[in-house]
């Protein structure tokens, strides 16, 4: 079943990353296993002598992917709207993954900075994806600027320890029906991108879970799966919990009642 | 000549070069870089009208992997 975000239609909904692969090869099949359409990529200083960038595009324009340049690193607003146009002079695309950082100890996305930079971004035309943290109040303030979409985070950046909050993420999904939702960073495993979806999220962006596994190709397809799973499972409405037991079997009929 | 920093090295290019002349003398040959000058994004078609100055810092960047 296909979905649309950004103006664009997808059939996956598990967004990958390009980073900390073991290499370019296990990059690209474990892209392909994960079935995304959508990888990010950073924009980084190159010096004239090197051509890493060139390699590196040249691998990423052949998986034929949607692309979408983030602005990781950014401490400001000022600079996370000056590479959010340098992205999109180079990649031809208005899609920026927006962060703009607050604390470099857990990368603590800075709540301030990313609604200036949305704000900016979207008064020139950008479709805006912003890595945000699970604050209501902020992220109500972001789609008040005009964001279609938001990228809460399930855990700090690369710690793999999933879903700190799913009340928060629970109650971004009630009170923000209309909004896109995904969950960035912070996953490590794929039940924790099932538990996303089963919230009712409408994707997941996945890098270091993937990229650093023992396996990082099966890994991705283990994800893509899980992203399946769960997502399926929203869509089923899934059974009320009760505090007490409730049998299963019928009662009438039991043999050897007493 | 004039000083001015290049992905935060120091570098020297002739007074009143434009951006243009610069990329060229630095030998970016590639075109899958884009430019900012005292981080302000400078767009491909103003290389040739941007004069650089004194003290200038542009940064140079180019497609990178990411998360």
């Amino acid at each position: 079943m296909t979905w649309e975000i950004g103006g664009k239609t997808l059939t996956s909904r598990l967004l990958i990353g390009s980073a900390l692969y073991p290499s370019p090869e296990i990059m690209c099949k474990a892209i392909k296993a994960s079935g995304s359409e959508v990888v990010t990529v950073s924009l980084r200083r190159q010096n004239p002598s090197e051509n890493s960038g060139g390699q590196f595009w040249d691998i990423i324009k052949n998986t034929g992917l949607h692309i979408l340049p983030n602005t990781a690193g950014c401490h400001s607003a000022k600079e996370a709207i000056a590479i959010a146009q340098m992205g999109r002079e180079i990649f031809a695309t208005n899609w920026v993954k927006l962060e703009v950082i607050g604390d470099d100890y857990n990368l603590q996305p800075d709540p301030f900075g990313t609604l200036e930079a949305a704000k900016e971004l979207i008064d020139q035309g950008f479709e805006v994806f912003p890595y945000c943290t699970d604050d209501l109040v902020l992220c109500q303030k972001l789609v008040n600027v005009g964001c279609t979409i938001l990228m809460p985070w399930g855990a700090p950046i690369g710690t793999g320890q999933g879903l700190l909050n799913p009340f928060a993420l629970k109650t971004l999904r009630a009170r923000l029906p209309h909004i896109k939702l995904l969950v960035d960073a912070g996953m490590g495993l794929p039940s924790h991108a099932c538990q996303a979806m089963e919230l009712g999220f409408d994707g997941v962006l996945l890098n270091s879970a993937i990229a650093l596994a023992n396996k990082p190709v099966a890994m991705a397809g283990a994800f893509a799966h899980a992203v399946d799973a769960g997502y399926g499972a929203y869509q089923s409405g899934t059974m009320p919990q009760r505090e007490a037991a409730s049998p299963s079997s019928p009662i009438i009929g039991q043999p050897f009642w007493h | 000549m004039i000083a001015l920093f290049l992905n935060g090295q120091p570098k020297k290019v002739a007074i009143g070069s434009s951006l243009a002349q610069a990329i060229a003398v630095w030998e970016y040959t590639e075109s899958n870089f884009a430019v900012a000058v005292n981080q302000q994004f400078v767009p491909r078609s103003h290389y040739h009208k941007t004069v650089l100055n004194d003290g200038d810092h542009i940064d140079v960047i180019a497609p990178m992997q990411g998360g």
